[in-house]
């Protein structure tokens, strides 16, 4: 079953805090007994003063009655200091169980956190290929938000209701079984209605939420267009348009604002509904002297009690059918098998191995349509490397050459595993690269991506993101070494600036040579730089060049590019054409051919010749 | 609320507790940084910005009077039940009340009893007037239902529609400054000062300020009700207000400082997991899960930290004020019992006191929490109007001709200097050269040398700091920025896509046939691409235009330079790596774009520039050569020697 599985689920994730929960309910408990009986008190002090009023013997309320106690017994004082004192005791019972509730409902929802972020940790490159990153964005924090306020208000609030129904329905009926039937005719509307209304806002809030990111966007393509909108003196244009997403928004807003404006007054409504019922029966009953007129006065102050939970009741069904829908998606995301992971006996990667490829075909499972983000796995695939070999000794260096979209970036993220190859075709130190632990492959390879991410973090901490090192003077030799050392100095914090969102931006090809850097600074055995010198202009290219026959001084290194200057250096080039190697060979050797590296060497030399090229950028 | 809003400096001791149990938690730089800005300044209110808001109301003065007339309405109809039921059970425990209202209710429900059971016995008449008050109530129920639906509907809209006219002025007053403003505030900021801060600003307007004065409104018409029913006992009620106030502002002290680390630290997690999922590629190279998870999991520490801090603090908040209000419910009962043995009141007035003791603490408590979001909204609203207040320093001239267009794109520089503000360096020093119309300007030079800033001077984007730019012939501050940017189309380094249509991205929505649309499409051999897509010109495009290659959408560039058929062409050529045929696709395309018209070439390939009429070299802001290809390969200069090197290097490379 659907429903037993998930509340299993939510055991599973309550049960550590269960002590604090059982606290807490079990202050909520007291709070409303006090609560309950509190007005009961009141209806005494009434009818006491009734009593005095027409001088005769004060009537006692049932409730009294049945705990074989009379109105007699109390002093005007001592029902007063009685209403008083369980007042006092109500609230502050209620501060044990809102610590003992709501704070433990969160340190669950950082456990569901917690756990998300490891298993997304885990999860493989083919996994986020198919998933789009709002989505699993939208699981990280709308998501957890909901379970969170499952594991939280709905558990509180809905047991309030249970806990306070049961109660002032027990202390009414013992008031008048009469009246409180008829007061109760509004709750199961007020029930329904609040979780009517508490769905239709979650909706309209949800197109809201969405439509901001819209606008939001709309607003920062106007900032990062300006110089076209304003060097084509298309401001009014473009502010036109922004005024119409800001017009669409206030649509939105404004049907989010028609529910809202719902809301309050119609529970208010409920609660008047009975009021007024209570008010013309309640009246006869003491008019028929049925009912003393204390037990009338506190019936309605009783009712609002009523009222009060049947709203709860509403809206913690809405919370419990949110975030029963949100635990389902985040414990499918969380199930989420992992494609690439230790092999059962995988062991150590060998030291200072041979790296070899041998006879590697390799296509992507399903294709990714651009429309829609998302990626048809049954969709047939065209293999996108076919039959690749190499051998690369520890010390030796390979360059990759071939034009967009040849195979050259798949082929490196296989060989760190980001991908899995078909078995045995891709060996490290002889040994199958299925067969290795990850974390030493990956400590032995190491990737430095054409279009590296940099993280909201300080240039220091970036730069040495998988090095053993962690100091300053570390990341000080790398950026020599990656040829950034006088651009971060210029920075106003050097080493301790702040990269991304929030701190500095660095152009394409600094974020290049950052990850040479990052690259350089996870010491690796083999050194990858995947088409990293792309936005390079020639003569930092040169240098860096220079820098890197110091760095793959004991480590063998692949050096993908589509320049023959970046490669002619290297014991071997392999030339990628449409996945497969269509040639190979030494610089010496292939220039001297009539294939694609004769044929691309001898353009760039021509627009060499022609010219500065690429001296200015 | 009667106490004024104090400053909020007395609570650093506070302050520093949440905060610095969630840095130490996680030690983050950017959740540093994020609470260093939001302390930005917790001082009293500003009154210049809040009238300045207000302002914001002025537009809608009639939905704001209908507001506040409803709201008085419901303020009345809030406080009508408890006086009714109190009067009913006068009726129905044969007490006797004076007052003028009271007569003619009574009146009224004689008539209805007499209507019910004309002559009937004693107790049916009570009950029928039970049933009239029970009514009536109802009636009054519905009534105030009716009105504070309609309030709060109202409200809602107003500040919405005060957040459309915010968010489109700064938007506005945005898209209108100059380019160093954008060189010094990240488009980041600004889209969080356009979105988020305007909407911060909205709450203020629709939720503080309006049920803000909704709970004032209705604690002043409790005021004179109680006074006018019975002062001893008003008394009491009255006394209670300042504890209330007293309870609320010490909450406010500590639940400040911990919702603002926390919704700080709320939004660090987010960004993190943003930036995470984006940047998980390189977790995974670089085997950094265990530090991010380290990471992360201090952050949730953070988090739970700083919520138990509110959490306390609103757990303390409501039983303080209930405690209170049950106090004062007490004394009530006590004094009022008093008062009706003494026959000074009657039971149906204490029953009505009763009543308004118990709901006392709601509207000072929704008061206190309100406060919290006045500082947030203004601290908002602070941030806004500084956008708002910034000037662009290049505007239209007083001098400016309306009429005055660029026609044929003769461009000429007389003795430029320019230095960026607050540089210490002249980036152009003393710059000559003219430009005859329909030729072609190429610069070369080093990063820095001064290129792209003799383009930015073209079209205005800053003005010189000394000497003269002139197109055909006049000061281009004599134009009109419209005019003189209508008339110079500039085709950048990176190609900017908008979200929208083929068509839009060409024309960036001027009105233009679809005929003249194609014939530059095929100009520019960017008909091929858009023949391949489903929808021709009507095909979306996705926003940096991401679906597209380089050479694509450099080449969609181009298109909308050609559209404009502009007498001036600045082109920054891209560096970008694009294969040997898209290169000779966009080679061709520059031919067509560049022919006809004058234009001013940032040269980073040289394969472009060999047919430039005229070349100038670039070093430190200073012209160093200046001539043909061919001329300055004789002349055996800098140029000579640049391209003598290149062929040299990779001659050597052969």
């Amino acid at each position: 079953m659907d429903i037993v599985q998930d509340l299993r689920r939510i055991g599973a994730w309550i049960r550590p805090e269960a002590v604090r929960y059982a606290l807490g309910l079990g202050s909520l408990l007291l709070v409303n007994i006090s609560d309950v009986i509190a007005p009961v008190f009141m209806a005494v002090a009434i009818d006491l003063a009734e009593a005095e009023l027409l001088s005769a013997a004060p009537k006692t309320p049932q409730v009294l009655a049945y705990l074989g106690l009379s109105s007699g017994d109390f002093s005007l004082v001592g029902a007063i200091a009685c209403y008083l004192a369980l007042h006092v005791a109500a609230n502050a019972f209620r501060y044990p169980m809102l610590m003992n509730t709501a704070v433990p409902s969160h340190r669950v929802g950082q456990s569901v956190r917690n756990r998300v972020v490891d298993h997304l940790m885990r999860l493989s490159r083919p996994f986020y290929d198919r998933s789009r990153s709002g989505d699993l964005m939208s699981l990280a924090t709308s998501d957890i938000n909901a379970t969170r306020m499952m594991f939280g208000p709905a558990i509180l609030v809905g047991s309030d209701t249970l806990m306070i129904m049961s109660l002032v329905l027990v202390v009414l009926a013992t008031l008048s079984w009469k009246l409180t039937l008829i007061a109760m005719i509004p709750l199961p509307i007020i029930a329904l209605v609040t979780n009517a209304l508490s769905h239709a806002e979650y909706n309209r809030f949800e197109d809201v939420q969405e439509d901001l990111a819209t606008l939001t966007e709309r607003a920062r393509e106007s900032y990062a267009g300006i110089r076209i909108i304003q060097g084509y003196a298309r401001e009014v244009y473009d502010r036109d348009r922004f005024r119409a997403f800001s017009w669409r928004h206030f649509g939105l807003n404004l049907r989010l604002a028609k529910v809202r404006a719902m809301f309050d007054p119609t529970l208010d409504l409920m609660l008047g509904v009975s009021t007024v019922l209570v008010l013309i029966f309640g009246g006869m009953q003491v008019i028929d002297g049925t009912m003393t007129l204390g037990t009338f006065v506190a019936f309605l102050f009783l009712v609002r009690y009523l009222s009060g939970p049947m709203i709860g009741l509403g809206w913690s069904v809405s919370l419990l059918q949110r975030g029963r829908a949100s635990l389902k998606r985040l414990h499918a995301l969380l199930d989420e098998p992992i494609e690439i992971k230790d092999a059962p006996d995988a062991v150590e990667a060998d030291t200072n191995g041979t790296l070899q490829v041998d006879g590697l075909t390799f296509a992507y499972a399903g294709r990714l349509d651009p429309g829609t983000g998302t990626v048809d796995l049954d969709a047939p695939v065209e293999p996108v490397l076919r039959d690749v070999g190499f051998t690369l000794r520890p010390g030796a260096r390979l360059g990759v050459i071939g034009p967009v979209g040849s195979g050259k970036t798949t082929l490196i993220s296989l060989l760190a595993r980001l991908y899995d190859p078909p078995e045995g075709t891709v060996r490290f130190g002889g040994r199958d690269v299925r067969d290795i632990t990850l974390a030493s492959l990956r400590e032995r390879v190491v990737v430095a991506p054409q279009d590296t991410f940099l993280f909201s973090d300080t240039v220091a901490r970036n730069m040495l993101l998988g090095s053993p090192h962690q100091d300053t003077d570390h990341a000080r030799e790398l950026a020599r070494l990656a040829h950034l050392a006088d651009e971060i100095d210029a920075l106003p914090r050097g080493y301790e600036t702040l990269l991304g969102e929030r701190g500095v931006n660095m152009s394409g090809g600094q974020r290049q040579r950052l990850a040479i850097g990052r690259a350089i600074g996870a010491d690796p055995e083999v050194l990858v730089l995947d088409d990293c010198l792309s936005a390079v202009d020639a003569r930092t290219e040169g240098a860096i060049l220079d820098n890197l026959e110091e760095v793959f001084e004991g480590r063998s290194g692949i050096i993908v590019s589509h320049r023959v200057i970046a490669v002619e250096r290297c014991d071997e080039i392999i030339v990628l054409e449409e996945g497969r190697v269509t040639e190979r060979g030494t610089h010496a050797e292939l220039i001297q051919g009539d294939g694609y590296y004769a044929r691309i060497a001898a353009e760039q030399m021509k627009a060499a010749q022609s010219g500065l090229e690429e001296v200015t950028s | 609320m009667t106490t004024p809003t104090e400053p909020d400096n007395q609570t650093p001791e506070a302050e520093a507790t949440v905060e610095r149990a969630a840095l130490q938690l996680a030690r983050d730089p950017v959740l540093k940084r994020m609470l260093d800005e939001e302390r930005v300044e917790s001082g009293g209110l500003d009154t210049a910005l809040l009238g300045r808001l207000l302002t914001y109301l002025r537009p809608h003065k009639r939905l704001a009077a209908v507001a506040i007339v409803l709201a008085t309405v419901e303020a009345i109809a809030m406080t009508l039940p408890a006086w009714l039921i109190g009067l009913a059970m006068d009726q129905v425990s044969g007490s006797r009340r004076e007052g003028a209202a009271v007569d003619w209710l009574v009146g009224v429900g004689g008539r209805f009893a007499d209507w019910m059971s004309p002559a009937a016995a004693t107790q049916e008449r009570l009950s029928a007037m039970v049933v009239f008050f029970g009514l009536l109530v109802g009636a009054v129920w519905l009534l105030r239902w009716g009105v504070a639906v309609t309030t709060t509907y109202l409200v809602q809209k107003l500040g919405q529609l005060v957040v459309h006219d915010l968010r489109t002025d700064v938007h506005r007053h945005l898209t209108g400054m100059d380019a160093q403003f954008f060189h010094t505030n990240p488009v980041g900021r600004l889209v969080n000062r356009t979105t988020f801060d305007v909407q911060a600003l909205a709450e203020l307007f629709s939720d503080t300020f309006a049920q803000g004065a909704r709970d004032l409104l209705f604690i002043l018409v409790l005021i004179v009700v109680m006074l006018a029913l019975d002062l001893p006992l008003a008394a009491i009620l009255l006394a209670t207000f300042p504890v209330l106030v007293a309870i609320g502002l010490i909450y406010r002290r500590y639940a400040r400082p911990a919702l603002r680390t926390n919704s700080a630290v709320v939004s660090r997690m987010n960004a993190w997991m943003a930036e995470n999922l984006a940047g998980m590629r390189e977790n995974h190279l670089y085997r950094a899960e265990d530090r991010r998870r380290a990471e992360y999991r201090s952050l949730t520490d953070a988090h739970q930290s700083s919520i138990t801090y509110v959490i306390r603090a609103w757990g303390l908040l409501r039983p303080a004020m209930m405690i209170t209000s049950a106090v004062a419910t007490s004394c009530v009962l006590l004094v009022g019992y008093n008062r009706v043995v003494g026959g000074l009141v009657t039971v149906g007035v204490l029953l009505t006191f009763l009543q308004y003791t118990v709901r006392l603490w709601v509207p000072v408590r929704s008061l206190t929490e309100k406060f919290n979001q006045i500082q947030t909204a203004l601290t908002a609203g602070e941030r806004v109007m500084d956008i708002l207040n910034a000037r662009s320093s290049i505007v239209d001239l007083k001098q400016a001709d309306p009429a005055l267009t660029v026609k044929r794109g003769r461009i000429r520089f007389d003795g430029v200097r320019f230095r960026y503000p607050r540089k210490e360096l002249d980036v152009l020093a003393g710059v000559d050269f003219e430009v005859e119309p329909g030729q072609m300007l190429a610069l070369v030079g080093d990063t820095g040398a001064g290129k792209s800033t003799i383009a930015r001077l073209v079209t205005r984007q800053y003005d010189v700091t000394a000497g003269e730019v002139r197109v055909d012939g006049r000061d281009v501050r004599d134009y009109t920025l419209n005019q003189l940017r209508s008339g110079i189309a500039i085709v950048p380094q990176e190609v900017v896509i908008f979200a929208g249509s083929v068509r839009e991205n060409i024309t960036l929505g001027r009105d233009i046939p679809d005929e003249r649309i194609w014939e530059c499409v095929r100009a520019v051999r960017a008909d091929t691409l858009i023949d391949r897509m489903s929808d021709g010109l009507d095909s979306p495009l996705e926003e940096g235009g991401r679906t597209l290659s380089t050479g694509e959408r450099q080449l969609l560039s181009f298109a909308r330079a050609l559209v404009v058929n502009p007498p001036v062409l600045i082109l920054d050529e891209a560096t970008a790596n694009v294969d040997t045929q898209t290169e000779l696709l966009i080679q061709r395309a520059l031919e067509a774009l560049t022919a006809g018209r004058t234009s001013v070439v940032i040269a980073h390939r040289l394969s472009t520039i060999q047919d430039a009429d005229q070349i100038l070299v670039l070093r430190h802001g200073k012209v160093i050569e200046r001539g043909t290809h061919d001329e300055l390969l004789r002349m055996g200069g800098e140029y000579a020697r640049l391209v003598e090197l290149h062929h040299g290097g990779v001659a050597e490379a052969a």
